[in-house]
């Protein structure tokens, strides 16, 4: 691999690093939670690249369906397999976070039953991709879906707000300006290894088709 | 839009002559009434959750249903002619979605009432209002279900790929039909207009998609 790759790679290692030690050594814990809360370090950069990467993967669907250029569908496609990631990782962190904090593991709270749902839908892409035989059909309809998907999102937000309104939500933890310091350093930590895996991701399945397509020829 | 009635009046005129796929669905729908009283014993506490298991009836009948729009015309071997035909894609899709509406009207016409008297819940506080909460249910699930159905058109395992799709996408819409359908049948239906707002901004935002979208899934 590049020169330039390991470099990225190691910087964002130091980058996250960095943001971990403080999140788990430096930092104090906090007035209701404790130690406990240290989790959130790595739960919100991961819910918001989880966003980050469902974004891209609509966006880069549109820009196929307007332009037929198979690099959109290939960065779509990408996007969703780290979007995957990192909302299991969500809602693994969230839901082990929920477990110690306020004993029980799953609570229905419109933030995680969202996260849920994208679980779903994410899963549901793959799926459907697998199943359209026709490469170029899978992309276009794979992007169509992305749109109905994503437009469900915001409205499953709302909807467990007024249809669970019983249950308490996720309350906002007062953070201090160095804990913030430390989850923004995360996020963008997180962010920027999302980005890397993206690109070599798309790069790779370029080579791929590249390589396909010139045993086709060739045979 | 004349094709789109063209088409609709095709879908039911062809619909009329054999009754196969109504009857299909209604039959269905009774089904799940018999086997909600097979799951949950004679006089179950149902008040509680009967507004889900209403939903959830509606759910499976849509997600059995609404494929059966093209299935019909892939059997009969007139798909390739209606896709190709100068119908815009908006079109078949609406002419789709309004048939499948009515079938799962029809269903629900027979399956509610039939609900209430097999699972011996008292009589709900507003059956019309009940009604309409879930006809409106059937206009959401019948906008998604039949744009997912048309984007499936080339994919395997339809049948079991359309429920997959459409249940996390639906998910919002039943949660708030839910709710609405609590408050309407336990007699407050003033506290339902949330609830009914987000499944009419529901429906309509999803039905403007698929109009736009139509064209996309039925490309060759």
């Amino acid at each position: 691999m590049g020169r330039r790759f390991l470099l990225l790679l190691g910087a964002l290692w130091l980058v996250v690093a960095a943001g971990l030690y403080a999140a788990f050594v430096v930092l104090p814990p906090v007035q209701t939670l404790g130690d406990s809360y240290r989790i959130f370090y790595v739960e919100f950069p991961s819910a918001l690249t989880m966003y980050v990467a469902f974004t891209v993967t609509l966006a880069a669907g549109l820009l196929f369906l307007r332009r037929r250029e198979p690099r959109w569908d290939r960065i779509a496609y990408a996007s969703a397999k780290l979007g995957l990631l990192f909302t299991t990782l969500t809602l693994v962190t969230g839901s082990l976070w929920a477990g110690v904090s306020w004993g029980s593991y799953w609570n229905w709270d419109p933030v995680e039953t969202t996260t849920l749902v994208l679980w779903f839908l994410f899963v549901g892409y793959f799926l459907l991709r697998r199943f359209v035989e026709d490469r170029e059909a899978a992309a276009r309809v794979a992007a169509v879906f992305s749109i109905f998907a994503y437009a469900g999102v915001p409205m499953t937000y709302i909807s467990t707000r007024v249809g669970f309104s019983l249950h308490p939500t996720s309350g906002t933890i007062g953070l201090e300006p160095a804990m913030r310091l430390a989850a923004w350093v995360m996020l963008a930590g997180f962010v920027g290894v999302y980005a890397l895996l993206l690109r070599t991701d798309v790069s790779l399945s370029a080579m791929e088709r590249a390589a396909e397509e010139a045993a086709w020829t060739s045979s | 839009m004349g094709s789109t009635s063209t088409l609709l009046v095709r879908e039911l005129r062809e619909e009329f002559r054999t009754r196969e796929t109504l009857s299909l669905v209604v039959l269905f729908a009774l089904l799940v009434d018999l086997l909600y009283s097979a799951a949950l014993g004679p006089f179950p506490e149902v008040r509680d959750v009967a507004p889900g298991l209403l939903w959830l009836l509606l759910l499976f009948t849509a997600m059995l249903t609404l494929p059966r729009g093209l299935a019909k015309e892939r059997e009969a071997g007139t798909l390739e002619g209606l896709l190709a035909s100068p119908a815009p894609a908006g079109s078949i899709y609406l002419a789709k979605m309004l048939a499948g509406l009515l079938f799962l009207l029809a269903s629900l016409g027979v399956a509610f009432p039939v609900f209430f008297v097999l699972l011996g819940y008292p009589y709900p506080a507003s059956p019309g209002g009940g009604l309409g909460v879930l006809a409106l249910g059937a206009a959401g699930m019948a906008a998604v279900g039949s744009v997912f159905s048309l984007l499936l058109v080339q994919a395997r395992a339809r049948e079991m790929l359309l429920p997959v799709l459409l249940a996390p996408v639906l998910f919002p819409f039943l949660l708030s039909g839910v709710a609405a359908l609590r408050k309407v049948l336990l007699g407050f239906p003033e506290e339902a207009g949330r609830e009914v707002l987000l499944l009419a901004v529901y429906t309509g935002v999803m039905l403007t998609l698929a109009l736009l979208t139509a064209e996309f899934a039925l490309e060759e």
